[in-house]
């Protein structure tokens, strides 16, 4: 049987999506796209037309981000569990520094500058509104949560001031600008929602856990180094390598969150310059917590590929 | 669940269907409301296989072009029940507060 040209051009639309799903799927979607299109002059001169093109579009982005459930492992799921850690570690962050702040000025003591308590409410709500089944106003107020830090690096960059300025912003807004990316392309219209009752139950232990860190900060001033991020992860990657099954999107999230808060935590220890001792010491901690758990996820992966047959591309999971 | 799922979830639950029957399904449960497009019948598939909802069936070559069938499975018969269930109880609600304002379509 040729291929008329109706057809030829929807295999080139079709190739809009990934080479394995349409391994998988191509020879399925052409029979069944041409079931209805048997017009003699459509066949010779028609196209997809735009409805069958932005659904193929809509498709293919939907299968690069979540596998379609086709693949073992989804990057999808990986981008949504990145958009989780992001909002429950970062929220956490700004609740222990807010609470050390009402601590000292309960007491008296000076008030450390630069906080930036809407940060946390922002995140704070975009988790709540995400567990509530409300995927736009999470995805808003994420994106509201970075817009200050993109605003100062803007603003840095044009005005053309020190390189390092600009850098700087940039690396310390990196985990909001990940975990508000990560939030709108992960949780789409057919993304499988996130467990409410295991992600109210795991912010509310590392909000506790980040308010056990206040003495921390009410001695050393440690919130100029942000460490409750780094130690949440530090627990949560121990956690997965001691009680974890193989596979699954846990170990490439955390991954990518080492990498994420890794630039800024070695620029503070290298750069920065940080005159206190304690907050110094702080500083070094956070590098050599996440080189540890980057390299244990690495070494724990290697072991792992060399023990477990590869997924057959194409074959259905469940 | 999107109407376009819980379209797709019906009609498997008569019987094991291809892709084109799948279309032409939906269309005649929606009273031509939905005509769903090749990509989004596949979107639709994947994740309702993703979910264990429904999962492949057998496969069959019709004028030299694959059919392959899709099946609902007892995890889908208990979400679209779910489904079913939340459904009634909005269009009940609704249509008490219709009935109330003495507003057609409050009958049911």
């Amino acid at each position: 049987m040729s291929a008329s040209n109706l057809e030829t051009r929807y295999r080139r639309l079709l190739r809009a999506l990934p080479r394995w799903y349409r391994e998988e799927r191509e020879e399925e979607m052409v029979a069944l796209f041409l079931e209805e299109r048997d017009d003699s002059t459509d066949l010779e001169h028609g196209w997809p037309g735009w409805g069958e093109t932005w659904a193929t579009l809509g498709l293919a982005v939907r299968t690069r981000l979540d596998g379609g459930g086709v693949r073992v492992l989804a990057p999808g799921a990986v981008v949504r569990l990145v958009a989780l850690l992001g909002l429950v570690g970062l929220s956490a962050e700004e609740v222990t520094a807010g609470v050390a702040q009402a601590v000292r000025w309960a007491l008296g003591w000076p008030l450390v500058p630069d906080r930036q308590p809407h940060v946390g409410l922002l995140l704070a709500a975009a988790l709540a509104a995400l567990l509530a089944g409300r995927r736009g106003t999470a995805a808003v107020l994420a994106v509201v949560s970075a817009l200050p830090g993109a605003w100062w690096f803007v603003s840095s960059a044009v005005q053309g001031d020190a390189a390092r300025s600009t850098v700087t912003w940039a690396l310390v807004s990196l985990p909001l600008w990940v975990t508000a990316a990560c939030l709108v392309a992960g949780f789409h219209r057919d993304a499988p929602p996130p467990s409410r009752r295991t992600w109210t139950r795991g912010t509310a232990a590392v909000w506790l856990a980040g308010l056990a860190l206040v003495p921390l900060e009410l001695v050393t001033a440690a919130s100029a180094v942000r460490p409750v991020a780094v130690v949440a992860l530090l627990v949560v990657a121990v956690a997965h390598l001691v009680t974890s099954r193989p596979g699954g999107a846990w170990p490439s999230a955390l991954t990518v969150c080492v990498l994420v808060l890794l630039p800024e935590s070695v620029r503070v220890v290298l750069v920065a310059g940080v005159p206190d001792a304690g907050v110094r010491a702080v500083a070094v901690g956070r590098v050599v917590a996440l080189v540890a758990v980057g390299v244990a996820l690495g070494v724990t992966r290697a072991r792992r590929r060399r023990l477990t047959p590869s997924p057959v591309p194409g074959s259905p999971t469940r | 669940m999107t109407e376009q799922t819980f379209l797709v979830l019906t009609a498997l639950a008569e019987e094991p269907l291809h892709g084109y029957a799948i279309v032409r399904s939906v269309a005649a449960l929606s009273e031509g409301r939905t005509r769903l497009r090749v990509g989004t019948l596949y979107g639709v598939l994947d994740r309702l296989v993703a979910d264990g909802l429904a999962e492949r069936d057998r496969e069959e070559v019709h004028q030299g072009r694959l059919r392959r069938y899709y099946r609902i499975t007892e995890t889908g018969y208990r979400a679209l029940s779910a489904e079913v269930a939340r459904l009634s109880a909005n269009v009940r609600a609704a249509s008490g507060v219709l009935r109330a304002r003495g507003l057609a379509g409050g009958a049911l």
